[in-house]
């Protein structure tokens, strides 16, 4: 597992930054989250939380100095990830993912979702913080990439 | 009893039946018309004006757009008068015509909001979509919801989230001022002209951020819309925002909405304070818990 982050505050690997699109899509602030960095880790999922009011994926990291570490991504509702194409299931125990996060600002292992990326290189959004995709006379929950 | 008063009960029972099948399709195509269903199932007169009253109710929806079905915001809900603003990111702000006093105010909750997640800072403040969990207005007009909007003749209801806009429509002024308190949506009347719904608002609680940033108003805002639909897909929100207290002159912006499938499934809503939510307000501050972290 490796762990890849931009910004200096974590000093960890990686520079990517990737500004966030725009719009905060939930019901709470993300001031917690620094937005104007995005890390990307590569981890093993522990759970996920498919709660209200938001969705958490619980990761293990191994960090540079080969310690596992649990992270906490924050994600969306499960009615905002699942106008995404997510599905309760889609991630389960022991997947390999990739994932874009905006970090804690604090330096806490957290982070707010951004995008994850399948081991079979399946790609989802999930953002509760990009920007708000345009609806459509076709959107559905399945294929529209809502809030 | 006379033949001639029989046969006239039976013609007034027929068409009580046939009054009652219209409104049933009113009520289908309307709801909310709990009164004309008790009318009709208890009323021993009036018939005739019950048919007149439905005819023309079914007649008025003919007038009306078909708004039906679901919508989302266009663009970003971070900021209400900027369509693609960034939420979260120092400097985004909204740009409300305040005076003086309430511009400094807002500098200085801006300030403050950034901090909302700081457990070392001394006076933070948390978004009141979070205090609330629930948007209020203005707010509301600009969130990353669903909107679903059922038009009738006398009343139009937004349903946003767990919130629902009660919009009156049938010629009722504002309550009297000694029967109004600020309210997180507070009290909304409507009229159409033409194809466009024109929604006056008032007696909204003070302090309700107007999105993702701590602009505020007085209880003495009032809120005009103009909604119209643009185009096939799209549904427009004119606001214009006066406010003798903060504002020097009115705050306008326009916000856009595209059409959904109709018939998809309604989203289930954000509930807050529960005990599966992790960002509990503690101390006035927002809280990220992560569990098992070292």
């Amino acid at each position: 597992m490796r762990m890849h982050t931009t910004g200096a505050s974590l000093g960890l690997v990686g520079l990517a930054v990737l500004l966030a699109g725009g719009s905060v899509l939930g019901h709470h602030s993300f001031a917690a989250f620094d937005m104007e960095k995005t890390a990307s880790l590569t981890a093993v999922v522990k759970e996920v939380q498919w709660v209200n009011p938001h969705v958490w994926i619980q990761l293990m990291v191994t960090d540079a100095s080969g310690k596992a570490v649990e992270w906490s991504i924050e994600a969306n509702s499960p009615s905002s990830m699942s106008r995404r194409g997510w599905k309760p299931k889609t991630l389960k125990a022991g997947d390999r993912i990739t994932v874009m996060m905006h970090p804690m600002r604090d330096g806490r292992p957290g982070g707010s979702l951004v995008s994850v990326v399948l081991a079979d290189g399946t790609a989802l959004g999930g953002s509760a913080t990009t920007e708000t995709p345009a609806p459509g006379p076709n959107s559905t929950p399945g294929s529209s990439r809502g809030r | 009893m006379s033949i001639d008063f029989v046969q006239r009960r039976s013609r007034d029972t027929r068409t009580a039946r046939r009054t009652a099948a219209v409104l049933g399709l009113a009520c289908v195509m309307s709801v909310g018309c709990s009164a004309e269903r008790t009318q009709t199932g208890s009323q021993a007169q009036g018939d005739a004006q019950a048919q007149t009253n439905s005819t023309a109710r079914l007649d008025k929806f003919s007038t009306l757009p078909d708004w039906n079905g679901l919508w989302r915001l266009k663009g970003s809900p971070a900021l209400l008068d900027v369509e693609d603003g960034r939420a979260f990111v120092p400097g985004t702000r909204d740009y409300p015509p305040y005076n003086a006093e309430w511009e400094a105010k807002y500098q200085a909750d801006l300030v403050r909001a950034e901090h909302q997640a700081d457990a070392t800072y001394p006076d933070p403040i948390v978004d009141t979509h979070t205090v609330y969990c629930a948007a209020g207005m203005p707010h509301i007009i600009g969130t990353p919801f669903d909107y679903e909007f059922i038009v009738t003749p006398e009343k139009t209801w937004i349903v946003v989230d767990k919130e629902t806009r009660h919009i009156y429509t049938d010629g009722r002024g504002f309550p009297p001022e000694d029967e109004l308190w600020p309210t997180m949506l507070g009290r909304s009347i409507g009229r159409w002209e033409g194809q466009t719904l024109v929604v006056e608002t008032i007696s909204v609680k003070t302090g309700i951020w107007a999105d993702f940033t701590p602009a505020m108003l007085s209880e003495q805002a009032r809120f005009t819309e103009r909604i119209r639909q643009v185009d096939a897909d799209t549904l427009e929100d004119q606001v214009s925002i006066s406010d003798p207290v903060a504002l020097t002159k009115p705050w306008t912006f326009t916000k856009h909405y595209g059409r959904m499938d109709p018939m998809a499934w309604v989203a289930e809503p954000e509930t807050c304070g529960n005990p599966e939510d992790r960002n509990p307000i503690i101390n006035g501050r927002l809280m990220t818990i992560l569990p098992n972290a070292k």
